[in-house]
């Protein structure tokens, strides 16, 4: 219990000091403690009260007598309050009395400043008030009195300054409505200003112009003497004569130029004078002013651009006059100078890009303009005008600022239409001249006429000034007059360059130009055309000729006269010369073309009245009427050419020449004209009567041309127009057709100028007449063997005419290599019907196709190397045994015929085994030849004839071959075979063919004649160009030494010795052989000793450079310059077209001559060329001595032998020299020889002194 | 060559210089006229084709120089001329008179049967005329020619000039022909049959080939049983003409 005690103290004292709320918790913790903590608690809580109250009476003593005194001072101070108040009260009311008055009087003062207040508001409104008004009055009477401008200020003051302070207003209100309307009204009106302005300007504009443009063109026209004379006195004296008004004018303009001031014030102010531009102004200002500055400023532009393009458009007539175009100009003019005005005076109405802009529409306007218009214009003056227009209008824009560059370009432009118009004037004017002129010299009677001429027409001539009066220039009237017009025209030409800004180099450029235009186009024209007018006859032609030559020279002078004219010295200036000396000279050829062709035309006027018979039988001996008549006109036309009257000087030699190509030109076509007549195709038939009259007229045109109508002919030059009818017509009256056709082809014939086609053509008429006339008379000509004879003739000579009119010559080694390869293919051989009728059907050369073939392989054994084998020692024997007699021969030897001789005994003695008699020998060699010179004949068998001689000479070698060959045959079982004739019988045999007794002849003939003539002339050239050129014999007698074969006529074969003694023994054996030589020809044809058979085929063929030697003689010199082929078909040939059946002949020495391989080192005689390897390989048609294919030569390899044999012993045994002062010429047709035997030669034997000794 | 006429007449133009005689060739052959005096030098010829009767005649009219220093070449031309005008100058008295002078020159030098005719040309300058047309008239009868007044500028009677020259000359021809040919066909027979008769003349020629030189021994024509066209006898008679000077 101790402890429950002070529990409860502890929660009495929480109870008194905490807040009631909290004493639940408090309370509930003691009753929960323990069930008598209750009574305890409340007994505890009781002491407490008890305390308490104890405390409090204690208090309540202490504090009551202070209580009581505080009342009694309470009760004293009531008395004293109330009195208080009494007093209080009283007071107020004493002052609620006075108070009264002042609250009313108070009031009366608050009224009086209230309405104080409102008054002086109303002042004050009233005073803002009255401007408005006082401002829209003024508005209203300024809109009254037009001062618009004025108008929109105050507007714009009203609106911006007074309006807004008072717009509570009504009538601000109405006021502000008013203003636009005002503006806008304003703005009407301007704009009604502007157009009325508009349309001033544009009226003014012209006179704006033409006032400006009279300006620049004065100030320059002062500024220029001014220019030059800088301090001279102008002004008054200078403009006298003018109106005040316009001198002080210049005096402003000259001033200011002077000084140099801006000249553009000075102008506007007369732009200024004549316009009133304040509607401009005013209306730009208002505008602007409105804010509406650039409506109005595209309004403006537009009007402005509009009027521009009206301005800008020409009148339609404009280009007929002068007016017109200065109108135009002023009217532009006018048009930018208000512009210019408009730019310079208002801000920014229009700007320079604008004006700029305009400018250039106006600029290509005008250009575009001017140009039709001025295409129009054909009068110079006009143009010239025109010119000066531009110029001053140029130059018053240029003033105003304006590039103007155009228009001077365009200014060129029109200098060319100003040329051309002066041009054709031009052409005009001297057309008349030409017309008036007589076209004989100009007679001058006396000095004065003399001066007068000269003063107009620059003519020098010392040799004319020695002549007495009266004399005669030799220039016609014109020549002076023309000079004088194209002075004139270079006048007029300048006139255009004047004031077109430019130096004078290019104004004597474009003078010189412009000349040359004139001199080579107009007066060149109007040359031509002159030159071609009917009645322009020969001796005016020649009159023109003297006539241009005298203008040609006058040009240095024309030269000279536009230099003065320009200033330009013409050694500094090379510029454009004149080159009228081409026209001139143009004309001159022109001219002398005409003298021709009106010679020609005239020739023809005389052919066409020629009235031939030509079937007339025979002349009557008379030349022609027409021809004496043209031979008589051209004879005085020539006379009265050569005399023209100016003979004394260099003239008469110029036209001397004119007359003599003039004679030639007429000759020419006088022949040529004749030829025509007889060979038009419409004449068919021609009797020889009329030929002989023909010819009678040709005589007498050679008469002609041999009587020198004209001076200055060189012999018979003249003449020779007539040679092709000349030799045409004595082909027809010698009636010489073998030696035409003979010589064909060769320079030195009679008829070289004759065609074989002209020839043809006439004969067939000639023919056809003969016809005609023996049908007529055939009762006469059928008794007339001559006629038929004749007729014969013609027909055969027509078909060797055919032949050579028909004839392909081919050269080179591609198209050789064709036709040769082409042999029974594309061509077939061709010989001559003579040769075919003398030769015999049996022969190699005439046989085609298989025939060929088989013959070939026959005659082939006749040339095998066993067979050559066996011919060589004989060959030479018969070689060396000639060759001794040719250096026995004292006298000259001909060469050809000798070679013939011994080629003829080779294939007499060797290929056909013939023993002969010398003399039966010569006569067969004499008869062969007969046979070979007619082999190519005219094929007509008639007595006398070639064909005629051949076949005799054939029938009696015919005749002998038989008894040879039946006695050979007769032999033959005998002997062994060692002639051709017998390697023919056999190899026939062989080939299972037997030859007739025909075919053994005419083969045996066939090898004569293959083996004879070429072999012959291959040796003679053998010779001849071994003569010609030693150096190569002497090479050939060194191989042969190195060969050791030099020795080979050695006596002893027993090896080799000293040279000495060789030819000692050589020479010994010679001179004994000599004196026997006849008898040892007798037994030529016996065996041969063995000291001769050191020859064969192989060492042969080891001296190479003797075979080169061989082959570049045949190179050089082939013996068959070609040969004819037939076309089998038509075929192309290096892209020509040969037509079946025609000839073509193939040329071995063109080939040869041409081929490129030979064309180095020199295409002359060189042996070495064929030694270098390889050439063969080349092309084995580059050289072609034997032809080649099918038909090349059988005997190819026998003849190489024959002539190597000769060359051996020509080189080893003797020496030669020609016995005639010069070579002689070779001749190529039908085989190559020395023209008449003219190879004549001196054989000595070699070492000859040594033989002699022996 | 086929012959585009029957005819061929020779005439010449003669007279005083500057009398018109190239201007009246000129309008005959070109119809044209150039008014510049162009003197002709030395000789000219024109050749115009007219048709009379149905034939076509070739005209080869010469225009001679009037100078007299080309006289030598001129007289040449007179003796092959077939038909001759005389040109005189109405405006030139002297030109006239020397139109006796011209006819003595044709007398000299022409053949006697030379058709001939005087002009008096410029007829268009009346006003100029020194010389009365009657007075030509009177010239022309007492020579017994033709005579007619021409202009070449106006084109007057030229024409009419020639063309009368020409018929005259082919009636002189017709006449000697018919005198000719007496024996046989006519030229009736002959204008019907157009193709060319041949005039055969056996001639013997005797050849020298050697020499070519041909000598004609000319024998007398034998005409009997040949028959001539008008134009063979023409020739005919040229080459007897020809054969007499």
């Amino acid at each position: 219990m101790a402890e429950s005690l002070p529990e409860h103290d502890r929660i009495l004292q929480e109870i008194e000091s905490t807040d009631t709320a909290c004493v639940g918790p408090t309370l509930r913790s003691v009753y929960d403690d323990q069930p008598n903590a209750h009574q305890r608690f409340m007994e505890k809580l009781d002491a407490c009260i008890r305390n308490h109250d104890r405390e409090i009476e204690k208090m309540c003593n202490f504090h009551h007598q202070g209580f009581v005194d505080a009342i009694t001072e309470l009760l004293k101070v009531r008395a004293d309050a109330e009195k208080l108040k009494v007093q209080v009260t009283d007071t107020n009311r004493r002052l609620q009395d006075a108070g009264k008055e002042v609250i009313a009087q108070t009031e009366e003062i608050i009224r009086c400043r209230v309405q104080q207040r409102n008054i002086t508001t109303v002042v004050e409104k009233l005073q803002l008030c009255l401007p408005v008004l006082e401002m829209y009055s003024k508005l209203k009477e300024q809109m009254n009195v037009k001062r618009y401008y004025s108008a929109l200020k105050t507007m714009e003051q009203l609106e911006n300054l007074y309006l807004p302070r008072v717009s509570q207003y009504r009538f601000c209100q109405i006021m502000i409505e008013n203003l636009p309307k005002l503006r806008e009204e304003i703005k009407e009106i301007s704009m009604s200003d502007l157009k009325d302005f508009l349309e001033s300007i544009r009226k003014h504009s012209d006179k704006i112009g033409e006032t400006a443009m009279k300006q620049a063109q004065q100030q320059k026209t002062f500024s220029a003497p001014l220019q030059k004379q800088n301090n001279v006195n102008y002004g008054r004296n200078m403009c006298l004569g003018r109106s005040r008004i316009l001198e002080s004018k210049n005096e402003i303009t000259l001033k200011r130029t002077f000084e140099e001031d801006d000249e553009h014030e000075e102008e506007v102010l007369t732009a200024q004078d004549l316009v009133d531009f304040s509607p401009v102004y005013r209306c730009l200002h208002i505008y602007s002013v409105l804010g509406d500055g650039e409506i109005f400023e595209n309004y403006y532009r537009k009007q402005r651009r509009k009027q521009a393009r009206l301005v800008l458009q020409p009148q339609s007539s404009m280009h007929e006059t002068v007016e017109g175009y200065r109108r135009y100009f002023s009217q532009i003019v006018g048009f930018f100078v208000v512009e210019d005005h408009i730019l310079h005076v208002t801000q920014g109405l229009v700007t320079r890009t604008y004006t700029d802009e305009l400018w250039n529409m106006a600029l290509s306007k005008i250009i575009a303009v001017l140009r039709t218009h001025s295409s129009y214009c054909s009068d110079p003056d006009l143009v010239l005008e025109l010119k000066n227009l531009i110029v001053v209008f140029a130059d018053t824009l240029q003033g105003y600022g304006f590039p103007v560059n155009r228009l001077f370009d365009l200014l060129f432009e029109i200098r060319d239409q100003y040329n051309e118009t002066l041009l054709k004037k031009w052409s005009g004017l001297f057309r008349d001249i030409f017309e008036a002129d007589n076209y004989s010299p100009i007679p001058v009677g006396n000095e004065e006429e003399y001066k007068t001429v000269i003063s107009k027409f620059p003519f020098q001539d010392p040799e004319f000034d020695k002549q007495s009066f009266p004399k005669k220039l030799p220039m016609s009237q014109s020549v002076p007059q023309i000079y004088i017009q194209v002075k004139e025209f270079i006048y007029a030409s300048l006139k255009f360059s004047e004031s077109l800004h430019r130096s004078s180099t290019e104004i004597d450029d474009m003078l010189r130009k412009s000349t040359n235009l004139l001199l080579t186009r107009t007066l060149s024209s109007c040359l031509q055309n002159l030159i071609k007018k009917p009645h322009i006859g020969l001796t005016e032609l020649v009159q023109i000729i003297i006539n241009t030559t005298h203008l040609e020279q006058a040009c240095k002078y024309l030269e000279d006269f536009i230099s003065n004219i320009t200033n330009i010295s013409q050694v500094t200036v090379h510029t454009a010369r004149l080159y009228g000396l081409s026209t001139f000279k143009d004309a001159r050829h022109a001219a002398e073309g005409e003298i021709y062709t009106k010679l020609n035309q005239k020739i023809d006027e005389f052919i066409q009245i020629a009235d031939y018979d030509w079937t007339m039988s025979e002349s009557d001996g008379r030349a022609s009427g027409y021809l004496m008549d043209l031979i008589n006109f051209l004879r005085s036309t020539f006379q009265v050419f050569t005399h023209l009257p100016n003979n004394n000087n260099d003239h008469a030699a110029m036209s001397g020449k004119v007359a003599q190509t003039a004679c030639m030109s007429a000759c020419q076509h006088l022949s040529t004209s004749l030829m025509q007549m007889l060979l038009d195709s419409e004449l068919k038939q021609i009797s020889m009567g009329a030929i002989q009259q023909f010819n009678l007229d040709v005589i007498q045109c050679e008469l002609f041309a041999s009587s020198e109508p004209v001076p200055g002919f060189q012999g018979d030059t003249l003449q020779l127009a007539f040679i092709d009818l000349r030799q045409l017509l004595d082909l027809f009256m010698v009636w010489d057709w073998s030696t035409y056709l003979a010589d064909y082809g060769q320079a030195t014939s009679k008829y070289l100028r004759v065609n074989p086609s002209t020839a043809l053509t006439l004969l067939e008429k000639v023919h056809r007449g003969m016809k005609d006339s023996s049908k007529k008379n055939n009762i006469f000509a059928q008794f007339r063997k001559n006629d038929r004879d004749k007729q014969k003739l013609i027909e055969t000579v027509v078909k060797q005419l055919r032949s050579l009119v028909n004839v392909v010559r081919v050269t080179g080694a591609e198209n050789i290599r064709k036709i040769l390869l082409g042999e029974h293919t594309l061509v077939s051989t061709q010989w001559p019907q003579s040769t075919q009728i003398i030769l015999g059907s049996h022969t190699l050369l005439g046989s085609i196709g298989d025939l060929h073939r088989q013959r070939r392989k026959i005659l082939a054994r006749v040339f095998s190397r066993a067979a050559l084998e066996s011919y060589l020692p004989r060959i030479q024997k018969v070689v060396s045994w000639e060759l001794q007699g040719w250096c026995m021969e004292p006298g000259s030897i001909a060469v050809y015929s000798s070679a013939k001789t011994l080629t003829f005994r080779i294939a007499a003695q060797i290929l056909l085994g013939l023993r002969l008699e010398e003399k039966q020998f010569k006569d067969l060699a004499r008869t062969f030849e007969q046979l070979v010179e007619n082999l190519f004949s005219l094929p007509l068998n008639i007595p006398f004839s070639g064909l005629r001689k051949g076949i005799k000479a054939r029938d009696m070698l015919h005749e002998f071959m038989e008894k040879a060959i039946q006695e050979k045959l007769k032999r033959n079982n005998t002997e062994d075979h060692s002639d051709a004739l017998d390697f023919i019988i056999n190899s026939a045999k062989e080939h299972g063919k037997e030859f007739t007794m025909q075919e053994l002849k005419e083969s045996a003939i066939e090898l004569i004649f293959a083996a004879f003539f070429t072999t012959a002339s291959a040796s003679t050239s053998l010779i001849l160009l071994l003569l010609k050129h030693p150096s190569v014999t002497e090479k050939i007698r060194q191989e042969l030494m190195s060969h050791e074969l030099y020795q080979r006529c050695e006596c002893c074969p027993a090896g080799p010795r000293p040279d000495t003694l060789t030819t000692q023994s050589k020479d010994n054996e010679k001179s004994l052989l000599h004196p026997t030589a006849k008898d040892a020809r007798k037994d030529q044809s016996q065996p041969l000793g063995p000291r001769e058979e050191g020859i064969n085929l192989e060492k042969l063929s080891r001296l190479s450079y003797l075979d080169c030697v061989i082959k570049e003689v045949l190179r050089v010199l082939p013996p068959v310059s070609g040969g004819y082929r037939t076309a089998l078909q038509t075929f192309e040939l290096n892209g020509y077209q040969i037509p079946k059946g025609w000839s073509v002949m193939y040329s071995i020495r063109d080939t040869h001559e041409t081929a490129t391989v030979y064309q180095s080192p020199l295409s002359g005689f060189d042996p070495d060329r064929f030694s270098a390897a390889g050439t063969e390989a080349t092309g084995r048609f580059h050289y072609i001595p034997f032809g080649g294919g099918a038909r090349s030569c059988i005997g190819k390899e026998l003849a190489q032998a024959i002539l190597k044999l000769l060359a051996i012993e020509l080189v080893s045994t003797a020496r030669w020299e020609l016995a005639t002062p010069s070579y002689p010429t070779m001749q190529t047709v039908p085989i190559v020889h020395p023209v008449d035997d003219g190879l004549q030669l001196y054989f000595h034997p070699l070492q000859a002194s040594c033989g002699s000794e022996a | 060559m086929a012959k585009t006429y029957d005819y061929l007449f020779k005439l010449l133009l003669i007279g005083d210089s500057g009398v018109g005689k190239t201007c009246l060739l000129f309008r005959f052959s070109e119809d044209a006229f150039n008014t510049t005096f162009i003197s002709t030098i030395g000789i000219d010829f024109k050749i115009r084709t007219i048709e009379l009767d149905g034939k076509k005649i070739k005209l080869q009219i010469w225009d001679t120089a009037g100078q007299e220093r080309f006289r030598t070449i001129t007289t040449a031309y007179y003796r092959g001329a077939m038909g001759i005008m005389l040109v005189y100058d109405i405006t030139n008295e002297k030109s006239f008179d020397n139109i006796k002078n011209w006819i003595r020159n044709i007398e000299e030098h022409a053949s006697s049967d030379v058709e001939r005719m005087i002009l008096g040309n410029k007829c268009d300058m009346n006003e100029k005329r020194q010389v009365s047309k009657e007075k030509g008239e009177k010239l022309a009868i007492d020579y017994g020619i033709k005579f007619l007044e021409t202009s070449a500028k106006s084109s007057i009677n030229v024409e009419e000039a020639f063309f009368t020259l020409a018929r005259d000359i082919m009636t002189k021809l017709n006449r000697k022909m018919n005198d000719n040919s007496s024996s046989g066909a006519g030229s009736q027979s002959l204008r019907n049959n157009t193709t060319k008769l041949l005039l055969r003349a056996p001639l013997n020629v005797d050849c020298d080939t050697q020499n070519t030189k041909w000598i004609l021994l000319t024998k007398p024509i034998d005409l009997s049983g040949s028959s001539f066209s008008d134009m063979e006898a023409m020739k005919w008679r040229h080459k007897c003409n020809m054969a007499t000077n």
